[in-house]
């Protein structure tokens, strides 16, 4: 059974081709593209990584960073940022996510998270 | 045309002796009668005149000499002679030719063919060569001479081609190692020359400057080959191979593209399209604007190095510059700056240190082992990014297949969408599925490879001297970190056990990096 990898991405292209991509490297990818559902799910269920869009309508990637790592103190997130300087990304890293990706993603980091 | 003007000279003088003959005839009858010297006068005129028409019209064949001035040649006109008169033979030419003194280099031939036309045809033959001087061949001292083709200052252009790019031109003469930059001429003996009278002409000893050859340079047989890749010098007394290109001017289209085995030394501009390579380091005096500058070794700027549109600075060694401005630049070991680095893209292999009032302010710097600098960020200014601990050349590698696999990822779903909607090309959509997912498994398993190759240094530090300003990035070894406020004389690094960057103060010991 590979690990499992958690996104949460309100651009349905984009989640379409992490999960294309992170399937291939033979992890199990379960995504959500309303972020309220994809924080349920963090919180029910146990990721190995977490990937998480910073911004997002209703609820951004900060807030939802928070309630998870609220829950799941343990939980390995990693925020998917246009711009790493961004006030949410740095929110998010606060909040205790481990390592900003530049979108759309960064192969090197998400290996580097599930591999290390 | 001293000996024509003699033959003048004698003709002259006949000329002359027959009027005074004629003269003389006429004072030896002064004492006689008006009536009988009238008749004299009369019948010796009379004579004249008739012995004229005969001798006009009817001659021998003969020829007629010329030696030229220096006495290296001797032209003959051959005349036929009247009807029933002598033909010109052989023996009245060597006859002549003795009489004149005509010893060296007679053309028999040509002689003998001249006359038998003039014989034969009936007509002149004029300005045949019949005998000719030698010429001394002088003697040579052993001695090198340079390939014709080194001597060249630039590089021949096809006039016929419709484009000449300028930028490839290149004033500068560039060799390989063991290329033949000269050849040994063995002594040659001299030999002596003689006019066609027979006098000797002595030869002469030629006076050959004696050119040697100097650094990078060494004998092989008869020959001088390059000691090594450089730039090929040379002037009256020696040549040698350079290994360093000395470039006193801008780079420019005098000098066209700079592409040299060696190091090169810049004293002026790299003008904007012009570009750098070099096998050895790259030093220059000034500012270099770099369009693009690539150099095996290091890179030493004086002054800045301001980078343009495209630009790029590659080196294989180290950079070593006053400040860097608006540049992408990438050197395989450390990256050394005196004052700042500006709105920039600097990777280094190594370390970025930056002396003691060095900023990083704006852009991105790469730096697997670390950074080293006195402020990072400004309070209003651009967004800094710091990222240490693993291989840029890796990473770009992997965010390369990263953009090639979200390509192959978007077109795999639109296929995977098609294969629903569309049953009649069921096949051919299938196999392109295969193919899709085939390429992408392939990327995937080039990044995992890649990865192991990041060689992360996880000790690799930041160091902030005086001041890090609220905004900077900050990466080691992926663990991101955003600095939320302005920090005094700090260092970063990972904390790997909680799997995040903490910052320390600089203890005495490194504040004094």
């Amino acid at each position: 059974m590979g690990k499992a990898v958690l996104v949460i991405d309100d651009e349905q292209m984009i989640l379409d081709a992490i999960e294309t991509i992170i399937e291939d490297m033979g992890y199990q990818v379960t995504t959500f593209s309303n972020p309220l559902d994809g924080e349920k799910e963090a919180i029910k269920n146990s990721y190995d990584l977490i990937l998480i869009d910073v911004r997002m309508p209703d609820r951004n990637g900060a807030q939802v960073t928070e309630a998870i790592l609220k829950n799941k103190p343990d939980a390995t997130i990693l925020i998917l940022t246009a711009h790493p300087t961004h006030p949410l990304a740095k929110r998010a890293l606060d909040a205790g996510a481990k390592a900003l990706l530049k979108k759309p993603f960064e192969i090197s980091k998400v290996l580097d998270f599930l591999q290390g | 045309m001293k000996r024509s003007k003699d033959f003048a000279t004698e003709d002259l003088i006949q000329f002359s002796e027959q009027i005074l003959e004629d003269v003389s005839a006429i004072e030896t009858i002064a004492d006689t009668s008006p009536d009988q010297a009238e008749e004299t006068i009369s019948s010796a005129i009379r004579e004249r005149f008739i012995a004229s028409i005969e001798e006009s019209v009817e001659t021998d064949g003969y020829l007629e000499l010329t030696i030229s001035e220096d006495e290296m040649r001797v032209e003959a006109s051959f005349y036929p002679p009247s009807e029933g008169r002598k033909p010109i033979d052989l023996y009245e030419v060597e006859h002549l030719l003795q009489s004149k003194g005509i010893v060296y280099g007679i053309d028999w031939d040509a002689i003998k063919q001249a006359i038998h036309s003039c014989n034969t045809d009936w007509a002149p033959i004029t300005d045949v060569l019949i005998a000719s001087g030698a010429t001394p061949v002088n003697e040579v001292s052993e001695h090198l001479e340079i390939e014709e083709k080194l001597l060249q200052t630039a590089k021949n252009i096809d006039l016929d081609s419709i484009r000449v790019d300028f930028k490839q031109r290149s004033p500068f003469v560039l060799v390989k190692k063991g290329e033949v930059l000269a050849h040994r001429f063995q002594r040659r003996e001299g030999i002596q020359g003689s006019t066609v009278l027979g006098k000797v002409i002595p030869y002469n000893e030629e006076k050959i400057p004696t050119i040697e050859p100097g650094k990078h340079s060494e004998w092989e047989e008869d020959c001088v080959v390059a000691g090594c890749d450089g730039r090929f010098e040379y002037n009256n007394r020696s040549f040698w191979v350079n290994e360093v290109l000395q470039i006193e001017s801008d780079i420019d289209y005098r000098t066209g593209n700079i592409d040299f085995p060696g190091d090169v030394l810049i004293s002026g501009q790299i003008k904007d399209g012009f570009s750098v390579k070099s096998g050895g380091s790259v030093f220059c005096n000034t500012t270099m604007d770099a369009s693009e500058v690539i150099s095996e070794k290091n890179l030493i700027v004086r002054l800045g190095l301001i980078g343009r549109k495209k630009g790029a600075v590659k080196v294989g060694g180290s950079i070593r510059a006053k400040f860097i401005e608006n540049c992408y630049v990438e050197a395989k070991d450390s990256i050394t700056v005196d004052v700042g680095i500006l709105n920039s893209a600097v990777h280094s292999g190594n370390k970025v240190e930056l002396k003691e009032k060095g900023l990083i302010i704006g852009g991105t710097i790469h730096a697997q082992n670390g950074v080293v600098a006195t402020q990072l960020g400004t309070e209003m200014g651009p967004k800094t990014e710091i990222y240490c601990g693993t291989n840029f050349s890796v990473e770009q590698k992997l965010q390369w297949i990263r953009d090639k696999s979200m390509q192959l990822a978007f077109k795999l779903k639109q296929v995977e969408r098609k294969l629903q909607n569309d049953p009649l090309e069921k096949k051919k959509l299938a196999d392109i599925q295969q193919k899709l997912k085939r390429a992408l498994h392939t990327l995937n398993e080039a990044s995992t490879s890649l990865l192991f190759k990041l060689d992360r240094n996880e000790k690799a530090e930041i160091v902030v001297r005086d001041r890090v300003f609220p905004g900077v990035y900050i990466e080691i070894c992926h663990v991101s970190y955003i600095v939320s406020h302005s920090m005094r004389n700090v260092s970063f690094h990972l904390d790997k056990k909680m799997g995040k960057i903490v910052t320390e103060p600089l203890s005495l010991r490194t504040r004094g990096v």
